[in-house]
């Protein structure tokens, strides 16, 4: 056997008993072709309704009929991505048009009750993003309506879906960490948050995420989506929230803070910190699970394991894809490892092969046409808007924050 | 006047945008940067997860729908690749790690932008034979063009772009009235500037020099590769274009400097080697004039 060939070899056998050792699921499977394209329409064409577009476009199974906004210059920028699509100004307009089979409902969060109840009551299969609500009542009203509707709702937090989430959840349950010690995440970008409007009075509407009385800032927003999946892959919630916050990076008149800390406090000791600021960018989002045989760091597309020095080796670490990061080398995890590697081309699959949001939508898809089980339910939506609310709450209050360890009991 | 910056597409771009309100013209430019953010997303190269590896992978087994703001960007490739005569080529065959670095050997006929089939009825995209696809030579002016809607949009009547200062979005003027004036150092002519007035309009500069291959060969031999010949172009040492989309400028100034003698509408400035130059173009509008280096010139070419 040749060297290259030797290579090869090794190269698939250590995907391979990646596979078998560690159980990683492939990347799904793609949808089933149909006779007719199951109609769409997307509801609320901002930056999240427009990313929706261009993820639907790539399944032939679909067709994006119809696109809802207020704005007219929102529309039209969704029209540019499906210019086949009707335009309505209302979510009740296109419901009453009668011509979609599903929604994405990509509204502000506040908004999200009334639109996503009214799709539910038409009928429609529902997407909903992420947070689902920003009040306790609007979280339990959709639960309740999600709950009894016989249509499909998923909520659009992503790391349920994400291959490489999957495939970390699947080291850390199999023990490949060993026991939790710390949790940590943090979501750093360099924004204002801010959107511009061309009338003074739509300022309030537009931005909504810095209105006091309806955002459920850093926390809420941004910070559930990494709640929801620190809850899924300890399957624990937290049981108090404590946190702090300051306008530090845009002193522009708000009073939502733009920098936040919190401390979420587990069961059996384990804590978590949670940064979020809109005043520095270093390192983006990212999730971290340290035990204490190693520690795993998500950070949606990608994901590595960092191993202690006394955990065990095993055979297949041997061939893994690594990086370095400083002083620590993480192996980096790849979703379709076993593929790739009989392909010999398991270094180029570092990365997911599609965007976090086209899984999310993929598995509603399949929910919807193939009756494959939700993802991320209308409860998941609610234990991680509410730990994203309290979160909120203990900042501008300043007081801890108490949860009830049944709330996250299945 | 705001100044945004923001890592994108292997580069830095830079907005300056003038407005009255600096609060609410941040929120406008931060939206414009999104825009190039996306934008890097679906057309990088370098993620797995972009449009661009996508049609890679799956365009070349069948057609493959893209988005309408997606295929009007590969409309637009298709035909300045059919009007420079293939100078300008954003495809090249796998194996080659990327049009900048193949300097060995020729690869006519080896794959090309000819290969890629664009069905407009359907939006569709199809790779008649294995292709990787390299738009690093139209991506930053179409993102700024793209950026420029998002303001203009919004309001924003004064303002001026780059992507990595090679690429240039030019939107009205000035605060003081007049044009957006940038400086070009020409290459042999240490000291000088060639000097551009731009006015809504978008402008690009291609230079040879820069990532020096094929050293041996030629006195002037770069990082542009002649798609043609598959060898560093040794056409133009650099050209400077300005036309009504930064995209436009951005692929006709690679295109030129393969192919300097093409003829086409709007002006540029074609250095061919060191010390001589030519004005060319059947509707000179502007004058690329040279002008002495000074402190302020050279700040504004920095």
């Amino acid at each position: 056997m040749s060297t290259q060939h030797r290579r090869r070899f090794l190269q698939q056998v250590a995907g391979g008993m990646a596979a078998l050792v560690i159980s990683p699921e492939a990347l799904p499977s793609p949808l089933r072709p149909r006779s007719a394209p199951l109609r769409v329409g997307v509801i609320g064409i901002g930056k999240q309704g427009r990313s929706l577009i261009t993820e639907l476009v790539k399944f032939e199974a679909v067709q994006v009929v119809a696109l809802a906004d207020v704005r007219e210059t929102r529309l039209r920028a969704g029209r540019r991505r499906a210019p086949d699509a009707e335009s309505f100004a209302s979510h009740a307009d296109l419901l009453d048009a009668g011509n979609v089979d599903a929604v994405f409902v990509a509204t502000p969060t506040h908004l999200h009750r009334a639109v996503v109840l009214d799709c539910l009551q038409a009928g429609k299969h529902v997407y909903c993003e992420a947070p689902m609500a920003s009040s306790q009542e609007d979280l339990q009203a959709i639960h309740a309506a999600a709950d009894r509707s016989s249509v499909r709702f998923q909520v659009g937090h992503l790391a349920r879906s994400n291959p490489v989430y999957q495939l970390a959840r699947s080291f850390l349950r199999s023990g490949a960490i060993r026991d939790l010690v710390h949790l940590r995440a943090q979501s750093h970008q360099k924004t204002s948050w801010r959107v511009a409007t061309s009338d003074p009075a739509d300022e309030k509407a537009a931005n909504w995420k810095l209105d006091p009385e309806v955002t459920t800032g850093l926390p809420g927003e941004i910070g559930s989506h990494q709640f929801d999946a620190v809850h899924w892959f300890t399957s624990r919630g937290p049981q108090s929230i404590a946190g702090s916050g300051a306008i530090l990076a845009h002193p522009d008149g708000r009073t939502v803070p733009d920098t936040v800390s919190l401390t979420l406090q587990f069961p059996k000791g384990v804590a978590m910190q949670y940064e979020a600021t809109l005043g520095n960018s270093f390192e983006g989002d990212y999730e971290l699970y340290s035990g204490t045989m190693g520690t795993l760091k998500l950070a949606q597309r990608f994901g590595w394991m960092f191993k202690e020095a006394d955990a065990p080796t095993q055979g297949w670490e041997v061939y893994a894809s690594r990086e370095r990061f400083h002083n620590e080398e993480g192996i980096t995890l790849v979703a379709d490892a076993t593929k790739l590697a009989a392909q010999g081309k398991l270094k180029e699959g570092i990365g997911l092969p599609q965007p976090p949001l086209y899984y999310a939508v993929e598995c509603f898809l399949k929910s919807v046409l193939e009756d494959q089980p939700v993802v991320c339910t209308s409860r998941h939506g609610l234990q991680a808007a509410m730990v994203g609310l309290l979160g909120h709450q203990a900042v501008v209050r300043g007081e801890s924050q108490v949860i009830d360890p049944a709330f996250f009991e299945d | 006047m705001v100044r945004l910056a923001a890592e994108a597409m292997g580069t830095r771009f830079e907005f300056v945008l003038i407005a009255e309100d600096s609060v609410r013209t941040r929120a406008i430019g931060e939206e414009a940067l999104d825009e190039v953010r996306r934008l890097e997303a679906e057309l990088s190269r370098f993620r797995r997860d972009s449009w661009t590896a996508l049609i890679e992978r799956n365009a070349r087994t069948g057609p493959l729908v893209v988005p309408a703001d997606l295929f009007e960007f590969f409309v637009l490739c298709d035909r300045v690749f059919g009007e420079s005569g293939g100078g300008f080529d954003c495809a090249f065959r796998p194996g080659r790690e990327s049009l900048a670095d193949s300097a060995e050997g020729a690869v006519t006929g080896d794959g090309s932008w000819a290969d890629v089939e664009l069905d407009a009825t359907h939006r569709t995209v199809q790779l008649r034979r294995d292709l990787c696809l390299d738009f690093g030579a139209i991506g930053k002016g179409w993102a700024l063009d793209r950026a420029g809607e998002v303001l203009r949009e919004a309001g924003i009547e004064s303002a001026f772009l780059h992507g990595g200062t090679s690429s240039v979005l030019a939107i009205g003027r000035t605060p003081s009235q007049g044009a957006w004036e940038v400086g070009i150092p020409v290459p042999g002519l240490e000291g000088r500037l060639a000097r551009a007035s731009l006015r809504d309009c978008g402008f690009s500069v291609s230079a040879v020099d820069g990532k020096m291959r094929g050293e041996n060969s030629g006195a002037h031999a770069g990082h542009i590769v002649d798609p043609n010949t598959g060898q560093p172009s040794r056409g133009a040492r650099m050209v400077a274009v300005t036309a009504s989309t930064a995209a436009e400028a951005d692929a006709w100034s690679t295109a030129l400097v393969v192919r300097p003698d093409l003829r086409v509408h709007w002006p540029r400035l074609v250095v061919r080697q060191e010390g001589q130059s030519e004005l060319m173009g059947e509707r000179v509008e502007q004058i690329f004039s040279f002008a002495a280096k000074t402190p302020e010139s050279s700040k504004e070419s920095s």
